[in-house]
């Protein structure tokens, strides 16, 4: 089964686009949205859907393939070849809900998206240290 | 004709044939014996052909490539591999097939309306077809318009303009050389004494004294009165001490003469559309 | 997609009577690529579009094609139709005028975006008319296809449709674009290749993510003088802090920090840039 990624490209981000997009496919596979041997969209299929140009869109494959993430197979397209991430997809689904839960609790103290960013960034450094 | 080049000019060519088509209707249907349209008869005679000449010129030659340029199409129809040259030479070479057609139409008519008002007029029939009749000429005259309608909507690049330029130009030229520089085309031949061969071109009378040289009339009246026993307006006309003389175009010469002009309206269609041709060239390639 | 040159050009330089609109431009178009033409307007993007789609003979230097399939399509700004024609007329213009023309192509085009078929040009929306052009344009099958300011008449729902319409012909027919805007943010994503036009003259032209990539901007305590070696576009100094934007992609250490640039950012330093160069 071919899972549609929902490409977009963010015109307002230095990031080159390419870089942006296989972003956006390793995230997938971080969330555990694309498990290995999923289809990914073909070049014709992002073109279509996002608008994106189809060199861009090459070369964010040739990326994944690069970091050996994905494979393109003669004439069938491009399948992801290996999973990011640990956690299973049970682990993920409950811890994303805590998180959601968490920030509902956020927001009735008055925080901001960039309140939040900044708490997460600082725990993650805290951790670090 | 392409279909393009019918898609493009069809609502021109219609409304030529459709002009064509109402002369010659009236043609057959004037009543010579009528004063009104024996008057009618003369002037469609001696304006239709220049007419059609004219429209030919304001109406195809003008927007031809004018219209290309003002709405900008010439950027969807010409390019790197389809040259503009190559363009105007086949919308060109298309037109010239209905144009011939249409021109021989009109001639034909013109010529049944000289027959009408020949046979409807007291006077002998002359044998002497008009001038203009002549189908060559009248070819050549259009086909003049038309190229000098194609070389101004290059130049002004912009269709009223153009046809403004055309209208006054052609008409100029139809003036200048049918009323004006015709009697000249060769040099006249003078007839003194008598007067020239029935069917002739009149260029110009005058008077000679004795030795030969012009005379203004009232130089010929004071001589006449100075010299002259039996009166000056008898001496006036008795080509004794002072002389008349008419300067005319024999008939044997006519068919000269519209060979010049042929040969003249021939060079400048040609030389109207070679030079449109070369400005086009000149203007899209290095 | 092929890679190669689908076009090339040398020097070319165009003198109108009293301006030159064009001087000594070389560059070349990446094949099966999307290239964007930027510029200000009056730096002479319609000029040299012109001159390659052959509707303008340059004052000097030349254009060059490679040998073999080298059909070049123009879409004029002016987005010109014969407004008596219906669209299937121009359709069939198009095919008339072509040695190579796809129908059925032509008419998706048209059906994606509702042009009715049997009006008259004249008659029909600006925007219909920009997609009569477009279909026409892409039935012809080119290998290049030239546009200037493609999506200026539409309204912005439009651009994003004819932009993805576009793109997916470049997949499906590794056809070449070039084409020409004067609002850069309409580029991000569209274009994968820059040329950037100031004043007649080539200011810089490159794949455009090796552009980013080697460009910076460059945040720190106020100082004259740049953190890292290389050509300084922007300079700015605000109380305490001064920015650059540098060519540059050297790292740079605390309490220094390098942002990338966007596409915007880099056009509009370039031609300022030039500008001040020029003067």
């Amino acid at each position: 089964m071919s899972y549609v990624v929902e490409f977009r490209v963010d015109r307002g981000s230095g990031m080159p686009a390419y870089l942006q997009l296989a972003q956006q496919v390793r995230e997938a596979l971080r969330l555990g949205w694309l498990t290995p041997g999923d289809k990914l969209p073909t070049v014709r299929e992002v073109v279509a859907t996002s608008g994106v140009n189809p060199n861009t869109v090459l070369k964010a494959y040739r990326e994944l393939e690069f970091a050996g993430l994905v494979e393109a197979r003669q004439g069938a397209g491009t399948f992801v070849k290996a999973a990011l991430g640990t956690a299973d997809r049970k682990d993920l689904a409950r811890l994303y809900d805590e998180l959601v839960e968490w920030l509902a609790r956020a927001r009735k103290s008055g925080l901001e998206d960039e309140d939040v960013v900044a708490l997460l960034r600082t725990a993650l450094e805290g951790e670090r240290e | 004709m392409s279909w393009l080049t019918w898609r493009l000019q069809r609502s021109t060519i219609i409304a030529a044939v459709a002009l064509i088509a109402v002369f010659a209707v009236v043609v057959p249907n004037l009543d010579l014996s009528s004063h009104l349209d024996s008057r009618a008869a003369n002037g469609l005679f001696v304006l239709g052909p220049p007419a059609f000449a004219t429209v030919v010129a304001v109406f195809w030659g003008a927007p031809l490539v004018a219209r290309e340029y003002e709405h900008n199409t010439y950027k969807l129809v010409w390019s790197r591999d389809r040259s503009a040259t190559r363009w105007l030479a086949v919308r060109v070479g298309q037109l010239l097939a209905p144009l011939v057609v249409l021109t021989i139409a009109v001639n034909l008519i013109t010529r049944v309306l000289y027959d009408r008002i020949v046979a409807a007029s007291q006077y002998p029939p002359s044998d002497v077809t008009p001038y203009d009749l002549w189908p060559p000429l009248q070819l050549t005259m259009v086909l003049a318009a038309f190229g000098l309608g194609i070389l101004a909507g290059m130049v002004a690049r912009s269709s009223v303009p153009a046809m403004g330029i055309t209208l006054v130009v052609y008409a100029a030229l139809r003036i200048g050389l049918g009323m004006f520089a015709r009697p000249y085309l060769l040099p006249p031949l003078r007839y003194i004494g008598e007067g020239p061969p029935d069917g002739s071109m009149p260029v110009g009378f005058g008077y000679l004294d004795g030795a030969g040289h012009e005379l203004s009339k009232s130089d010929a009246v004071t001589q006449c009165a100075a010299t002259s026993p039996t009166g000056v307006q008898k001496c006036m006309g008795s080509n004794q001490i002072v002389r008349q003389y008419v300067d005319a175009q024999p008939p044997d010469r006519i068919q000269d003469l519209q060979l010049i002009e042929f040969g003249i309206y021939a060079a400048i269609a040609a030389v109207t559309l070679a030079a449109a041709w070369l400005v086009l060239r000149r203007r899209m390639v290095a | 997609m092929t890679e190669g040159i689908a076009l090339a050009v040398e020097g070319l330089g165009k003198r109108y009577r009293r301006k030159v609109a064009l001087r000594d431009c070389s560059f070349e178009l990446p094949a099966g690529r999307v290239s964007a033409l930027v510029g200000m307007n009056g730096a002479g993007k319609t000029t040299l579009l012109s001159v390659l789609a052959g509707l303008l003979p340059p004052t000097e230097g030349r254009v060059r094609l490679p040998a073999g399939e080298r059909r070049i399509a123009f879409v004029a700004q002016e987005k010109p139709l014969y407004r008596h024609f219906s669209v299937r007329d121009m359709l069939r213009l198009g095919s008339k005028l072509n040695t190579v023309w796809d129908q059925q192509r032509a008419l998706d085009w048209l059906a994606r975006f509702d042009v009715p078929l049997d009006r008259p040009c004249g008659k029909l929306s600006g925007g219909q008319q920009a997609q009569v052009s477009f279909a026409v344009a892409i039935g012809s099958r080119p290998s290049v296809l030239l546009l200037d300011e493609p999506l200026s008449n539409l309204d912005p729902l439009a651009r994003r449709e004819v932009v993805k319409e576009l793109l997916s012909a470049v997949v499906d027919t590794d056809m070449t674009v070039l084409m020409s805007t004067h609002v850069v943010a309409e580029l991000s994503g569209v274009a994968d290749h820059l040329l950037l036009l100031g004043d007649g003259e080539l200011v810089l032209s490159g794949d455009v993510d090796d552009l980013l990539a080697a460009h910076r901007n460059y945040a720190g305590p106020r100082s004259e003088r740049p953190p890292v070696p290389g050509e300084v576009l922007v300079a700015s100094h605000v109380g305490g802090q001064s920015t650059f934007l540098m060519e540059s992609f050297e790292p740079v250490a605390a309490p220094w920090t390098a942002r990338p640039v966007t596409l915007e950012d880099l056009v509009l330093a370039r031609l300022e840039n030039a500008r001040a160069v020029a003067a």
